[in-house]
């Protein structure tokens, strides 16, 4: 799955082509009561089901769901963590692009079960396509998300991301 | 919402949903999300003076088309799959609209399957955001 047209991955130079299939540290993601209610609250949901715990387990919830898309909160570790973007900055593998700009250009999220409040998920992310687009290069990355206790994938999500020199 | 198998179809619009996009919902996402690109939020950082404006995260279009796909089904369906193109940036400040339609059924062994077109349109009208999702349907 391609976000956007581009040139192609073997016009890289060796040192991009060489962090294609590179993989990451897993990672802890939160799915915390208080973070599930605000990613609900932004994307403006009404329901009570994402707000209020007897309301969710009327429902037949174990406990508040999470609405499409969220995947938790990474753990922030001061020095491990991106400060921009919250994500962790340890252990993830290194695309060294030298472009200081970045734009999102899609996300593609496939929930293989309902996650709710209370869980815990380790992410690994892996590097699945870097390509010349326009005057940037376009990575795409995989995040696949585990449940921690069990093992077991309970979601995946793309990111294509555009970086570039300046945004104008 | 109390809609059936039985009663949808193809072409079948999602009732749209209208975001404001205000500087105060973006601010809302950015906490949720721990997303805090400068463009995003800071009128003074150099990347904004790039751009001329604030632009919206192209994950909170993600999650509020989610919202879209998931008020639609209700109790009835669980969201498999949820894929967005941001294909042109949108400004903060200026109301988003997402909206959709169910493109295909499917009856795949027992399991029934609804895909869907969805996308985000800017107050102009022409859409910023395409995507598309799959609901697995769980309601009668």
């Amino acid at each position: 799955m391609s976000h956007a047209d581009g040139g192609r991955a073997d016009e890289l130079p060796p040192p991009l082509r060489a962090a294609l299939g590179a993989s990451s540290l897993p990672w802890r993601y939160e799915l915390t009561s208080t973070a599930l209610r605000a990613y609900a609250r932004a994307a403006g949901y009404a329901d009570l089901v994402y707000y209020h715990l007897d309301t969710a387990r009327a429902a037949g919830f174990r406990d508040l769901p999470a609405p499409p898309g969220f995947l938790g909160v990474a753990v922030y570790v001061p020095g491990l963590s991106d400060e921009v973007f919250s994500e962790p900055s340890f252990g993830q593998p290194d695309v060294p692009h030298g472009l200081p700009r970045v734009l999102d250009l899609g996300t593609d999220t496939e929930h293989l079960a309902q996650l709710h409040a209370g869980d815990v998920l380790l992410a690994t992310t892996t590097v699945v396509d870097i390509r010349p687009n326009g005057d940037g290069l376009l990575v795409v990355r995989e995040l696949v998300f585990c449940d921690e206790p069990s093992g077991a994938v309970v979601a995946r999500q793309r990111r294509s991301t555009l970086y570039l020199q300046a945004l104008s | 919402m109390t809609m059936a198998w039985d009663s949808l179809h193809e072409r079948q619009a999602l009732p749209a949903r209208v975001h404001a996009c205000s500087r105060l919902d973006i601010t809302k996402y950015a906490a949720a999300s721990g997303d805090f690109y400068p463009p995003h939020l800071d009128p003074d950082a150099p990347e904004t003076r790039e751009l001329g404006r604030l632009i919206v995260p192209g994950r909170f279009k993600h999650a509020c088309l989610g919202r879209l796909v998931a008020e639609w089904a209700g109790r009835h369906g669980f969201v498999r799959r949820l894929l967005c193109r941001y294909g042109e940036a949108d400004t903060v400040g200026r109301p988003l609209t997402c909206a959709g339609e169910v493109r295909r059924l499917v009856v795949d062994g027992e399991q029934r399957l609804v895909y869907l077109k969805i996308w985000v349109a800017n107050a102009e009208g022409r859409i910023t955001t395409l995507g598309t999702a799959t609901v697995v349907w769980t309601g009668p």
